[in-house]
């Protein structure tokens, strides 16, 4: 038997209590505590089918429980001295490393908080033992940091003990024949039902609906909607700098509008296109410095993780260097964002959008299938085209061009993956994942020991100690071997994607667009 | 759990000799587990049922030994709720006099619990597995299932025998579980004990540092039926069990 919830329109709290008492179980007194659901902005937690809470009471002055739920198994529960934020707030042992492999770099926002008063009642059998826990839930008043406060109705919570179903079972019976309701959800469902909190989170892939047969123009300014949902949706978590995340959606998100704008040739009007791609450049122009510096923060502790203690640190300063960048870097950003002529585009593109435009050009009514296999074919054609002219004296800006059009063929269909078959679609990612990865890591190798270099002549100027620079010389050294270590994987990487099997596998994914 | 690749940590309160505190170490661990933040399963595995009694369950294995381990047998309509809401278990009855008997009519004995544990391992993140005293087909079972092995030990030349004993018998296996022996019962006012005590400490690296006093207030977890944590949680033995958890948990995370 599962948890089941009721609740009773014309009962206060203290009858209900009174009718439990008379149905023999053992009620205790009245709590009350502060409820604070955590979870990441892409709800990762609930993805999981997990419910994570701080808990606070009055004899929590700093410091909360933190109860962690999942279906199917008990709870668990911990005394923690402050609500945790990144996986690194969260204590050691069992709990802590169930939400660490999570989160990753994502912090534990508050969905929402709410206020409650609890009781809880038993039944206990002859000798003493709990058979079945019924828990009262009143004056739950529901705080958002975005809503206006909300009441919840009292409910009442029956909970079987595992392998004894049948007192609750009956419990149940009993309320329901007293005119209590029973409701399709839970406290914790109500609550974020009434504070319109959606678990979910923020969606970063493409979640519009497509068909092939809908007219491209159609399609094209549904996808652009979708991505200016998600840039809207990080705008502000990025000017907070609530995590890394926020920025690196936003700005994957800019990145694919600017890819599916060039992309609109003839399916959408070229003065709407013209204005746009400038726009957008500029915006994802402002994005580019935070996030390198950001991506290099994390990378971190993988580049440091052979070296020793000493070697680690003495590369603190160079830490504390990228540091101190990245908060100049993001100052600029965040202004950007403020910024009169970034807000107008925004609320102009969205306008734009919604608009039927009047010089429909030529494409714009073909099905949108049919205007996608066109573009993916193209796109597919160039990379390989790319990729075969590439040798082994070929320069390294040859692998970067590669790399950027092998990620206008991504962008391509993940902002359409809504129109392809699923499986082919995940099949067809794969292989150019593949490809992709192997051009990421030469590209952030590089950029990355380029980086170095230059902090390393910044620190030489601020007069960094001997060993900083050695182990700065050191570090860069690896990352250059790493770039070598990835142009040598890169002949095997190709042909995996260069490949009869690749090529089957766009081939089905055409007809079936063209379909 | 060993080789599942499941993230539960199955550990075993296990002693060859009767009398050192394993039982009350089984339960006293789980709680501070459980407050530490796990999902807990307690599998009673001795006839005697304390541990079952300690946590409050009702002391019944339905079906018999034969359900529980036997063929067809599985843990999961064997688990129970406890007063504890993180905490469960697979309660004990006399008819677990017989399990060595159960055992040895199904193939692959050793590897029985380990196969029973594997289902539930999704649901908890630490078994604690109360042993009968002695080697045995049962406690071979649990070596297979077990990822370690938590010995109390008496800080006597007699525990301290036993304990070279399991070492010699967990020599020959494959991949044994990992010993981690503690003194348990400590009377600091014996000179012999504390001069056992140092002799364990040096003569088993593995040793955990945190030793469980001989204290009045553990006897009081019979007629209290819980975990000194709960009925007594500024006590120096709570104390001395949080701390030996917290050793135990950073060898397993």
């Amino acid at each position: 038997m599962d948890i089941t919830t009721f609740v009773h329109r014309d009962l206060p709290f203290a009858s209900m209590m009174d009718v439990l008492r008379r149905l023999g179980l053992d009620a205790g007194a009245p709590r009350s505590s502060q409820h604070t659901l955590l979870d990441t902005a892409d709800g990762r937690l609930f993805a999981a089918g997990m419910t994570l809470r701080a808990i606070r009471t009055s004899e929590h002055v700093n410091g909360a429980h933190l109860q962690l739920e999942q279906a199917g198994s008990v709870p668990a529960s911990v005394a923690v001295p402050a609500i945790p934020r990144w996986a690194h707030d969260l204590p050691a042992g069992a709990l802590g490393h169930r939400l660490r492999a999570l989160l990753e770099m994502r912090a534990l926002l508050p969905l929402v908080t709410f206020d409650v008063r609890v009781a809880t009642a038993v039944e206990r059998d002859a000798e003493d033992r709990a058979v079945a826990t019924v828990t009262v839930t009143d004056e739950i008043a529901v705080g958002s940091p975005s809503g206006p406060i909300v009441d919840v109705p009292c409910t009442v919570t029956v909970v079987p003990q595992l392998g004894q179903p049948k007192p609750a079972e009956r419990i149940s019976a009993q309320l329901q024949a007293l005119g209590f309701e029973l409701i399709g959800s839970d406290v914790l469902g109500l609550v974020t039902a009434a504070a319109a909190v959606d678990r979910r989170g923020i969606r970063f892939e493409a979640t519009v609906s497509l068909e092939p047969h809908t007219p491209a123009g159609a399609g094209f300014r549904a996808v652009l909607i979708n991505l200016l949902d998600t840039i809207e949706a990080n705008w502000q978590g990025t000017i907070s700098d609530l995590d890394t995340e926020f920025l690196h959606d936003l700005r994957v998100a800019v990145r694919r509008t600017r890819s599916v704008i060039g992309q609109a040739k003839r399916v959408l009007p070229e003065s709407l296109r013209s204005r746009y791609r400038d726009d957008f450049a500029w915006l994802a122009g402002a994005t580019g410095p935070t996030r390198d510096l950001d991506a290099y923060a994390l990378e971190w502790p993988r580049y440091v993780a052979d070296l020793s203690i000493a070697g680690t640190n003495a590369l603190r300063p160079v830490l504390e260097h990228i540091i101190r960048h990245r908060h100049l870097a993001r100052a600029e950003l965040v202004a950007v964002l403020q910024s009169e002529r970034a807000h107008t585009l925004l609320a102009d593109w969205r306008i734009a959008l919604a608009t039927e435009p009047a010089d429909r050009p030529s494409q714009a009514d073909e099905p949108l299938g049919v205007a996608l296999a066109k573009r993916f074919r193209q796109a597919h054609q160039t990379v390989l085209h790319q990729g075969r002219l590439i040798g082994s004296e070929s320069p390294a800006e040859h692998l970067h061009d590669l790399r950027k059009d092998a990620k206008k063929l991504r962008y391509l269909v993940e902002c359409f993956a809504t129109a392809m078959p699923a499986q082919l679609h995940r099949r067809f990612v794969k292989q150019l994942k593949g490809l992709q990865d192997n051009l990421g890591e030469h590209q952030d190798a590089e950029v990355h020991a380029a980086e170095l270099t230059t902090v390393a002549h910044e620190l030489g100027d601020e007069f960094a100690a001997h060993e900083t620079l050695l182990a700065l010389g050191a570090l860069t050294e690896r990352l250059e071997q790493s770039q070598r270590d990835a142009r040598t994987e890169f002949t095997a990487r190709f042909a995996a994607y260069d490949s009869t099997h690749t090529q089957r596998i766009v081939d089905s994914l055409i007809e079936a667009l063209e379909q | 759990m060993t080789g599942s690749g499941q993230s539960m940590r199955v550990l075993a309160t296990y002693s060859i000799k009767g009398g050192v505190g394993k039982t009350t170490s089984a339960v006293n661990l789980a709680y501070e587990a459980a407050r530490a933040g796990a999902r807990v399963i307690v599998w009673d595995l001795d006839p005697q049922a304390a541990a079952t009694y300690l946590l409050r369950a009702k002391a019944r294995v339905k079906g018999g030994a034969d359900r529980l381990v036997g063929k067809k047998g599985e843990l999961d309509s064997h688990v129970r709720s406890t007063d504890f809401a993180s905490i469960s278990v697979v309660a004990a009855d006399f008819s677990l006099r017989n399990l060595d008997v159960r055992l040895d009519d199904i193939k692959k004995p050793v590897e029985r619990f380990a196969a029973l544990l594997e289902p539930i391992a999704d649901q908890y993140d630490v078994a604690v597995l109360d042993c009968p005293p002695s080697i045995s087909l049962v406690s071979e079972s649990v070596f297979g299932a077990a990822d370690a092995l938590l010995v109390p030990t008496i800080p006597t030349p007699l525990s301290e025998r036993t304990l070279g004993q399991l070492a010699d018998f967990l020599a020959d296996w494959k991949r044994p579980p990992m010993v981690l022996p503690f003194v348990s019962m400590l009377d600091r006012r014996r000179a012999m004990q504390r001069e056992t005590t140092i002799r364990l400490h040096a003569d088993w690296p593995k040793m955990l540092a945190t030793h469980i006093p001989n204290a009045s207030i553990i006897e009081r977890m019979s007629s209290a039926r819980g975990a000194v944590g709960e009925f007594a949680p500024t006590s120096p033995a709570a104390a001395a069990y949080r701390q030996l958890w917290a050793e135990i948990s950073e060898r397993l995370w």
